[in-house]
């Protein structure tokens, strides 16, 4: 077995093919029997190790996960805010213009003196307006 | 496969690998969990068959920022300490390089079986032909996949291959003279 040429499921290019034969052959021999070791080596570590490297492997996994929830609101909340907001700004300023109108209007009422209508309404009835039926 | 199955498959290894390069459990954990974090956050929808590669892309990123950042903290504490990836070519590997005519090839593959003396050497390796070394050796990768890995050309995955093989075969052997 050769554990370089068969550790990889993908086809071997014509680099790997020199790459193997160029060195010496216990250089490569060398280095099939240390790949070999390491394959043999990787199931043993601590379990102190293992149990750490799971809970790491779940957290990775948890805090990562997508909250597609949040997410969602969060796009939707955009977009509502693009559409409204100029269609809130632009009631504001008309609700802004009519304030203006009713306020010159309020003003144009108060500067007429409500004792003067008053009078010309009693005058009116008495028959000495010019605006008297 | 699930995600939850590939990590399980991959992170006895991944630490290993990552141990090697940083020579600590803590560190190792770390670079491992973040590996795995990143794979989760940025690729969980990527088909499963390019999970590897992906991977160890990142966890070999991980290692080499790790290294990179060790190296400069180690620096400001011991200026002599040039130990970086862009020096271990310094090393004269010709020198080291393996003679085929010295050694016991019985006895040195029969050290090959040693767990501690390999990991032991291979520790020794300049972080680069370690990274070239496992993932041809150990994860099986090929050149291609190996460059893209790593980042780097395919003949550099070569060269450090090919230096870090010389470079095991004169620590072995080395390991077997009385002291």
């Amino acid at each position: 077995m050769n554990p370089v040429n068969n550790v990889n499921h993908k086809p071997r290019s014509p680099e790997d093919a020199t790459l193997i034969t160029a060195p010496t052959t216990i250089e490569s021999d060398l280095t099939n029997a240390i790949a070999t070791t390491l394959k043999r080596s990787g199931a043993h570590l601590d379990t102190t190790i293992t149990t750490q490297l799971a809970a790491a492997r779940q957290q990775a996994l948890t805090t990562a996960q997508p909250k597609p929830m949040q997410s969602k609101l969060a796009i939707a909340a955009s977009v509502l805010a693009i559409a409204v907001t100029p269609w809130l700004l632009s009631i504001d300023s008309n609700t802004g213009s009519n304030t203006n109108t009713m306020d010159n209007d309020s003003l144009s009422y108060l500067s007429v003196d409500p004792e003067m209508l008053d009078t010309m309404e009693m005058l009116s009835v008495l028959g000495e307006s010019d605006y008297a039926l | 496969m699930t995600l939850d199955n590939f990590l399980a498959s991959v992170e006895r290894r991944a630490f290993s690998m990552a141990r090697l390069a940083s020579r600590s459990d803590t560190e190792a954990l770390d670079i491992v969990q973040d590996t795995m974090l990143k794979l989760v956050q940025k690729y969980r929808h990527k088909p499963s068959q390019e999970w590897p590669m992906l991977f160890q892309r990142i966890l070999q990123n991980r290692i080499l920022d790790w290294h990179r950042q060790n190296t400069r903290n180690r620096r400001l504490f011991w200026w002599s300490d040039t130990d970086n990836i862009d020096n271990e070519d310094s090393t004269n590997w010709i020198e080291t390089a393996a003679d085929p005519s010295d050694g016991n090839p019985a006895q040195l593959l029969a050290r090959a079986d040693d767990i501690q003396q390999i990991m032991a050497a291979i520790e020794l390796l300049p972080i680069r032909q370690q990274q070239a070394f496992l993932l041809r050796a150990w994860e099986g990768f090929d050149v291609s996949d190996t460059a893209e890995i790593m980042r780097c050309t395919k003949g550099s995955v070569k060269t450090h291959f090919f230096r870090a093989q010389a470079r095991l075969k004169t620590l072995l052997e080395a390991s077997d003279e009385p002291c």
